[in-house]
């Protein structure tokens, strides 16, 4: 069995997630609204109320890239002459991210 | 293999429902009703909250989980954005006289200091002072930099470091001292990095990535134990001897961890939900145990609108593999 189950949902603010949950399962979210939870019982129940689209890991893992892709693109497109647009850069390109 | 009778002496029971979490701390039990193993602990954990109105990266932050304050930062352009946080939703409120990213300061959402930050072609040297309604604008401080930490309060404030500076001055409520008081390494990029008072401070971090902690007494800073990650862009709160760093990390803005520092050695806490780095925090204002972080820069990288509070209590956790 897996350890995670994947799925895709927009955080809606307060109590999306709530400190129990995070002592229930392990949740971790991702560029692209990907969320990462444990797979017990109390984990797929919070992915189902949250309405998520439930994705296997390849999926979400190509939902992660094609941002991560976009991102790198914008960032290369950057005016390293302009002090404004080079602010965005502050930090350094962004990586790949590979799921758990 | 050796059985939790031969260890402790006595079985683990059975119970058909939890017991209260604030007098099961150091129990373990098996719930029959769930079939799980439960332990209750004294246990820090984040959740959601509501959003904030502008997402922007490099923002600053002071007061509490319940009177929390978010200003500066870049959004679409250098931001003088002011939202104060009730502990429920974010309101907008009077814009801060400069538009800055990685400013900082420290003090209340009702009595709060802030200087430096980048201005695109300078940094800003401006000092600014928040009541809970009005900014208004007080000595400037020659030594402002980009990035550097601030901490304290309005009255008794301190700022060190950035721009890869060693720099250490104080804030009087009206003008700025230098210290003479270098930190044994220069940093850049903890504008939300320092926690404490004008006595006892510490800072962590340094870009493009440091795992060194120092700790100011009021008269010099000494290095201490390494923190377990290292990283730039990190957040803040509590104090010296109970100090909570979020967030940030070797690419700025790709962190999740969360660990404690007891003045002496760091403990690994559960980490945020969504990496990011150069969030806003309470810093000194906020107990390490309701710190809030809110906006910052995520791995995209894009400006995040996302809010977490931390909850250090008395909780039951579910035994499992994940």
């Amino acid at each position: 069995m897996s350890l995670f189950i994947y799925g895709t949902a927009t955080n809606t603010g307060k109590d999306f997630f709530t400190r129990q949950n995070r002592l229930d399962f392990f949740l971790e979210s991702h560029i692209g609204d990907v969320w990462v939870v444990g797979n017990n019982e109390k984990g797929a129940l919070w992915l189902a109320s949250k309405n998520a689209v439930i994705k296997t890991k390849e999926e979400a893992q190509a939902i992660v890239d094609a941002e991560i892709t976009a991102a790198q693109a914008a960032w290369d497109a950057l005016d390293f002459e302009s002090s404004e647009e080079r602010s965005l850069a502050n930090g350094s390109r962004p990586v790949p991210t590979t799921l758990p | 293999m050796s059985t939790y009778k031969a260890l402790i002496g006595k079985y683990v029971r059975s119970v058909s429902s939890d017991p209260t979490a604030a007098y099961a701390d150091g129990e373990i039990w098996y719930n029959t009703s769930s079939n799980t193993f439960k332990i209750g602990l004294q246990v820090g954990a984040w959740a959601s909250g509501n959003n904030v109105n502008t997402a922007r990266r490099y923002t600053n932050g002071g007061g509490t989980q319940t009177a929390g304050l978010m200003v500066n930062g870049y959004s679409t352009g250098f931001s003088a954005d002011t939202e104060e946080y009730n502990g429920s939703s974010w309101t907008s409120v009077t814009n801060a006289p400069f538009a800055v990213y990685n400013s900082s300061g420290g003090g209340t959402q009702t009595s709060f200091f802030m200087t430096g930050g980048d201005l695109g072609p300078s940094v800003n040297t401006v000092t600014a002072e928040y009541d809970g309604s009005n900014w208004t604008t007080t000595n400037n401080n020659p030594n402002a930099r980009n990035g550097g930490g601030g901490c304290g309060t309005q009255t008794a404030g301190l700022y060190a470091g950035g721009q890869g500076n060693t720099g250490t001055q104080t804030y009087n409520g009206s003008s700025w001292t230098s210290t003479g008081h270098s930190l044994n390494e220069g940093r850049q990029e903890v504008s939300q990095a320092m926690t404490g008072i004008t006595t006892a401070a510490v800072i962590v971090g340094d870009q493009p990535s440091s795992a060194v902690v120092e700790e100011y007494n009021g008269s010099s800073w000494t290095s201490q134990t390494a923190v377990p990650t290292a990283g730039y862009a990190r957040s803040s709160s509590g104090i010296q001897t109970s100090a909570l760093y979020y967030g940030g990390g070797s690419t700025g803005f790709g962190g999740t961890t969360a660990a404690l520092y007891d003045g002496s050695a760091w403990t690994n806490v559960a980490d945020l939900a969504t990496p990011r780095g150069g969030v806003a925090s309470g810093k000194n204002t906020s107990t390490s145990s309701l710190a809030f972080a809110a906006g910052g820069q995520t791995p995209g990288p894009s400006n995040s609108n996302k809010t977490e509070e931390w909850t250090n209590a008395a909780g039951i956790k579910t035994v499992t593999t994940s």
